[in-house]
């Protein structure tokens, strides 16, 4: 038996595996903060762990054939050199720090010296890494400096400070209350602590004071380490959402002040909640890497997390509280498309997981825009393509472009170069508005599918339109980097139809109408279902009040677009027909299993009149309405004179007429919805008016107005203006 | 000459998963007409040389050459028109359809076997982490 293929894919998972290009990142952040109290000389030294970015894996950089990193620290106020570093980099010998692949972790010391000789203030300084890559000849050349910001709080006499920010208690009402959590209070002197009534102090020297209305006070002296613990009054404020907060708050005699955030979470059983549900980055590659983004996990338990590979969670698993850090992998270590996966996080105390969705968008230095598999529309914004490069100039966009005529296979070339300017990093360019100027329009109406000569069947004669356009694009750049480069990308298949992508369509088959609207028709009516098919076979399906009526032969896809007829006098006014598209026969009679796209039409009453009207789309392609109000053609001829002299006489003669004929129509009771049809008619610059088989007049939208609105049955009627272009002068319009 | 063994030997119930695996193997005998040191590793290679596995969940393949490895990872992806590439260290993961496609990189001398005209690693060699 072959080998069978799981419903969900997933790479394994390598130990030994790391990502081929990293960025660089410090643990800490950067800016780290440092406390420290005037008279006191020392402080701990603060390590930094180093990532250093993986410059030898950079395709922007491969011109230097070795890297180099040497630390330098600047001092933004003052001219006491409070800091200096120890660690791998600093303690490389000149010209510094080589870098492999295997040497990029590595840990930074930040020690503190001089502090007597700082005043009580803040100050801060900076670690700069600077990078250097070794050029063909020898030397070097700076490549990349990264600071790391360290700030230093001298703390006067008067000051104080608590630590840590903030204490977060976990407890489930009618359970053991939780254990103490000590804080450090940093002064000199005497001060005042002051807690919520619902928790306790003790420890170091303070000692309890009073109770106010909801605070209690302590006192003490010193630096100290004191605990803080809820009493059994906190489960009086019942279920948190997500927490309780009060203070923890020291002041001094001289009114300085520091507090401590308190914050107990408090539910009857444990869950979780998250505060957010989806994350979106966006990284360019060379240019712009996406940004960290926080979730903020409130509950009470454990968890753990997966996530896709090309995210990096921080913490991956935990309890209670947690602030988790989100961020994408180096857009270096990708490939430009869009990454769509889910962050779950497994919560002991539930059995359903929380679920967060990520997409992360890559973007390279040529981004298309335009699918290269499937079809493209030309009037989608998707089609705009985008070029990202900190070092170029200039954008060239060749294009060799197939047009293809209506009905027959005949197809024109144009070959157009297009060069447009970056500014910012950042140049666009509309491809799909240029390829569709190449495209043809429709010149004259579908001719032989006139209802006059309709026949019985419910399909289907079958129109061809054309083919989509077919293109080939060489998309390059012109850099300015030491050495010049261009940077190119070839699509060899790109096929485009006209106007906006529409929803009703899959890959390889669908119906090529932006409007969706059902559309009202009477059994003098005929519909052209417009589609794109691509597949290896298809069929459409008619359904009559929910029940199959008729099913097509199976269609060959030919990756063009065609109409197909439907009529509607085999059915009754009040009958709800739908075409649908599908891939598969369907096993049940029964309208609603079957899957595809559809296309429904209500019948209504016949009328006195019917006029169909047929104009082209925004997608090139024929629309046909079926007119039942009544229609007035108005013909105004006017002649042509000029005054000449004749026997001393001034006399006229005509030399011509001008003739203006207009065709005022309107529409009968159509459906409310149908109002983007008669806006899609009158945006058109062509249309047709059937008057027999294989004869037409050609007309020109000028203007519609409501004229009749039925609130009750959701229904309206709409005058509509035509110009009527004659095929020569002597020709009368009447019906 | 195009490689089609997953086809012609019916490896994977679904065919796309077949032509995939063909045109892996027809880009990577392209470069390299002896292909000793690329081969199917993973349950794709367990099922090949046991049949005792379940539903496979990607298709591994592994290298000792580091230049057919960057090859997959930089460079197949465009020639077979797959956009969603992860680039690791020793690891290139490919999320095409109907399944993901991965390659490993090794440094340890490749001992591959040719089973039912498969090449595969040996059993007792693939990682317990390579699905």
């Amino acid at each position: 038996m072959a080998l069978q293929i799981a419903t969900t894919s997933q790479f394994s998972n390598s130990p030994t595996t790391f990502f081929n290009f990293q960025n660089w990142n410090f643990n800490p952040v950067s800016f780290t903060e440092i406390f420290s109290f005037i008279g006191i000389n020392t402080t701990s030294a603060l390590v930094v762990a180093t990532q250093i970015k993986n410059y030898i894996n950079d395709p922007g950089t491969a011109i230097y054939s070795e890297y180099r990193v040497t630390t330098t620290v600047e001092y933004l106020e003052g001219n006491v050199e409070w800091i200096n570093i120890t660690g791998a980099i600093s303690g490389a010998s000149s010209p510094g720090y080589l870098l492999s692949n295997s040497n990029l972790l590595v840990n930074t010391t930040i020690n503190f010296q001089n502090l007597n000789n700082i005043p009580s203030g803040n100050r801060v300084a900076r670690v700069l890494f600077t990078v250097k890559g070794k050029l063909s000849n020898d030397t070097f050349q700076t490549v990349d400096t990264i600071p790391y910001f360290v700030k230093l709080y001298r703390l006067g006499f008067g000051d104080v400070l608590t630590s840590p920010a903030e204490v977060n208690f976990f407890h489930i009402i009618g359970q053991t209350l939780p254990a103490a959590i000590p804080v450090t209070i940093n002064c000199l002197g005497a001060f005042n602590l002051f807690i919520s009534k619902d928790y306790y102090a003790n420890g170091g020297n303070i000692t309890f004071a009073e109770n106010f209305e909801t605070t209690r006070r302590f006192s003490g002296t010193g630096t100290q380490t004191v605990n803080i613990y809820p009493t059994i009054s906190i489960e009086n404020l019942g279920v948190s959402n997500p927490f309780h907060t009060s203070e923890f708050l020291v002041v001094k005699a001289a009114g300085q002040q520091d507090s401590t955030v308190v914050r107990m979470v408090q539910q009857t059983t444990p869950y979780y909640v998250i505060d957010e549900t989806a994350l979106t980055f966006n990284a360019i590659k060379q240019v712009q890497e996406a940004s960290p983004q926080v979730l903020n996990l409130i509950g009470i338990g454990t968890f753990t997390i997966t996530k896709p590979s090309w995210l990096t969670v921080t913490p991956l698993s935990g309890s209670n509280i947690q602030q988790i850090t989100v961020s994408p992998v180096s857009s270096a270590n990708l490939q430009e498309a869009v990454y769509v996966g889910k962050i779950i996080i497994d919560v002991s105390t539930d059995s359903k997981n929380i679920e967060i969705d990520v997409i992360y968008t890559v973007l390279g230095a040529i981004n298309l825009g335009a699918l290269t598999t499937g079809v493209n529309f030309t009037d989608d914004d998707s089609t705009i393509s985008s070029f990202h490069n900190p070092f170029a100039k200039k954008a060239t966009i060749l294009i060799d472009t197939l047009a293809y005529d209506y009905d027959i296979a005949l197809s024109t070339a144009h070959l157009n170069q297009f060069e447009t300017v970056f500014n910012k990093n950042k140049a666009e360019f509309y491809l799909g508005s240029v390829i569709k100027r190449c495209m043809k329009s429709l010149k004259d109406p579908i001719i032989g599918i006139n209802p006059l000569g309709m026949v019985n069947s419910l399909i289907f004669s079958v129109k061809k339109y054309y083919n989509p356009s077919f293109s080939k694009v060489i998309a390059s750049l012109d850099t300015v980097t030491a050495i010049p480069q261009v940077l190119s990308t070839t699509y060899n298949e790109l096929y485009f139809i006209k106007g906006r992508r529409p929803s009703r369509i899959s890959v390889n088959l669908g119906i090529i109408d932006y409007n969706e609207s059902a559309i009202r028709v009477t059994k003098n009516s005929f519909h052209l279902l417009n589609l794109y098919s691509a597949t290896s076979r298809f069929r459409i399906i008619v359904l009559r009040n929910n029940q199959i009526v008729n099913t097509s032969p199976p269609l060959a896809g030919s990756a063009k677009l065609a109409g197909f007829k439907i009529n509607f006098n085999t059915f009754l006014p009040g009958d709800i027909i739908e075409a649908i598209l599908v891939t598969q026969t369907p096993t049940s009679v029964n309208g609603q299993d079957v899957k595809g796209h559809r296309q429904k039409y209500i019948v209504f009453p016949t009328c006195k009149y019917s006029n169909n009207i047929a104009w082209e789309d925004e997608h090139g392609l024929m629309q046909v309405l079926e007119f039942t109000g009544n229609y007035v053609f108005s013909a105004e001829i006017e002649g042509k004179t000029k005054k000449v002299y004749k026997n001393f006489t001034e006399v006229f003669e005509k030399y011509g007429h001008s003739q203006e004929v207009l065709l005022e129509c309107n529409t009968g009771w159509i459906l409310k919805e149908n109002q983007e049809r008669i806006d899609s008619l009158m945006k058109s610059k062509k249309a047709w008016l059937y008057r027999s088989n294989n004869n037409y007049l050609s007309i020109i939208p000028v203007s519609s107005k409501i004229v009749n609105d039925d609130s009750n049955q959701a229904t309206y009627a709409y005058n509509v203006e035509f110009k009527i272009n004659p095929k020569n002068d002597f020709e009368n319009f009447t019906f | 000459m195009n490689y089609d063994n997953f086809t012609k030997l019916n490896l994977f119930e679904n065919p796309e998963a077949n032509v995939l695996g063909n045109q892996i193997m027809t880009n990577i005998l392209r470069q390299k007409n002896d292909n000793i040191n690329f081969c199917i590793t993973g349950d794709v290679a367990r099922y090949i040389q046991d049949s005792s596995v379940g539903p496979i969940k990607v298709i591994s393949f592994i290298t000792d050459q580091e230049p057919l490895f960057i090859f997959f990872r930089d460079i197949l992806p465009g020639l077979l028109n797959f956009n969603k590439v992860i680039k690791l260290s020793n690891q290139a993961q490919i999320e095409s359809f109907p399944l993901f496609v991965e390659c490993f990189y090794t440094t340890t001398a490749l001992n591959v076997l040719d089973v039912d005209d498969f090449d595969v690693q040996a059993l007792s060699d693939i990682p317990s982490y390579i699905i």
